[in-house]
């Protein structure tokens, strides 16, 4: 894939509507992509990966998303 | 029981439909571990009245008073009015350029909010210079980087604390590409900080970045993006 291409992907995750995702990081590959990143649920990440599939259906998308850990905090930091 | 005054904080949480329930567990805990829960922003993926309805569902009606910002996500459908409605409406307190005080035990909590906005760091930023499209974007930060400062100077409180969405400081950013530094935040807002005697300053936005850092007068800054703390919220305990 190509710059281009990379940077289609990139404008994509943010404008269409179904991901609006601006904080994962797009990783160009020889045959395809990488993406980096967390989102907040798990349907998150499948919906990520079909949006992707439907709009560059010969890109080869790897997706390493996990999705945020939501637990309580054991710390307090003094400020 | 301690002295201090206990802040919950966390921003981005990007609430829809799918994510109500996955913080309320961690959030029925806040009555133990905090005085207030601040939110710094990016509280909905597109800024719809019914995403505006799961943020209020998902952060309402709990132990501590809730008080955010708003982020450039709530502001992507252009109801910036309707989903301030909504949250209000849902018990949390939305300040835009604008203050609220609480009593802690005591003390009296000032928190001062603005979404902020970009435009880059000192001596690397743009300037209202050129198109009118630029000078409409920094004379945007400007204004809201004025209005903060006015906010932060006026609240009458023991113990200050500047919300933003937007960051005030490079800091913060670190583990972001350095080419989206303007996108994420502006010196300005530093300044508004550094302009009254603040204790903390906390912010969003950079999903990529680092928690903790300083403004130029020694204000501590802490990115509590939800991707950057990896919990619920994180607690920061403030001394008067
Ligand atoms: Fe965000
Ligand atoms: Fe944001």
């Amino acid at each position: 894939m190509n710059e281009y291409t990379e940077g289609e992907v990139q404008q994509l995750l943010t404008e269409d509507p179904r991901t609006a995702e601006q904080g994962i990081r797009v990783v160009r590959t020889d045959d395809g992509v990488v993406l980096v990143g967390e989102v907040e649920s798990p349907e998150r990440c499948a919906q990520i990966e079909s949006v992707l599939h439907e709009a560059f259906p010969g890109l080869k998308v790897r997706c390493d998303l996990g999705v945020t850990r939501v637990g309580v905090p054991q710390e307090v930091e003094q400020i | 029981m301690s002295s201090g005054v206990r802040v919950a904080a966390v921003g981005d949480v990007h609430v829809d439909r799918d994510v109500v329930g996955r913080y309320r567990p961690a959030l029925e805990e806040l009555g133990d571990k905090a005085d207030v829960l601040l939110l710094a922003g990016d509280l909905t993926r597109h800024g719809t009245a019914d995403e505006a309805h799961c943020v209020a569902e998902e952060f309402g009606n709990l132990a501590v008073p809730v008080v955010a910002v708003l982020g450039n996500h709530d502001y992507h459908s252009d109801e910036v009015h309707l989903v301030t409605k909504i949250l209000e409406d849902g018990g949390i307190t939305v300040l835009e350029q604008s203050s609220t005080v609480l009593d802690v035990r005591g003390t009296r909590l000032g928190i001062a909010g603005a979404k902020g906005f970009g435009g880059g760091f000192a001596g690397k930023c743009a300037s209202e210079f050129g198109e009118p499209e630029t000078k409409a974007f920094i004379h945007h930060t400007r204004d809201v980087s004025n209005g903060l400062a006015a906010a932060l100077q006026a609240v009458e409180c023991d113990v200050r604390v500047a919300l933003m969405h937007y960051s005030p400081v490079p800091d913060t950013l670190v583990g972001e590409p350095l080419e989206i530094y303007p996108f994420l935040g502006s010196y300005l807002l530093a300044q508004a900080v550094d302009s009254a005697p603040t204790a903390l300053a906390v912010h969003g936005h950079a999903h990529a970045g680092t928690e903790r850092g300083a403004t130029p007068g020694g204000v501590k800054v802490r990115n509590v993006a939800h991707p950057v703390i990896k919990q619920a919220y994180n607690v920061y305990e403030l001394t008067p």
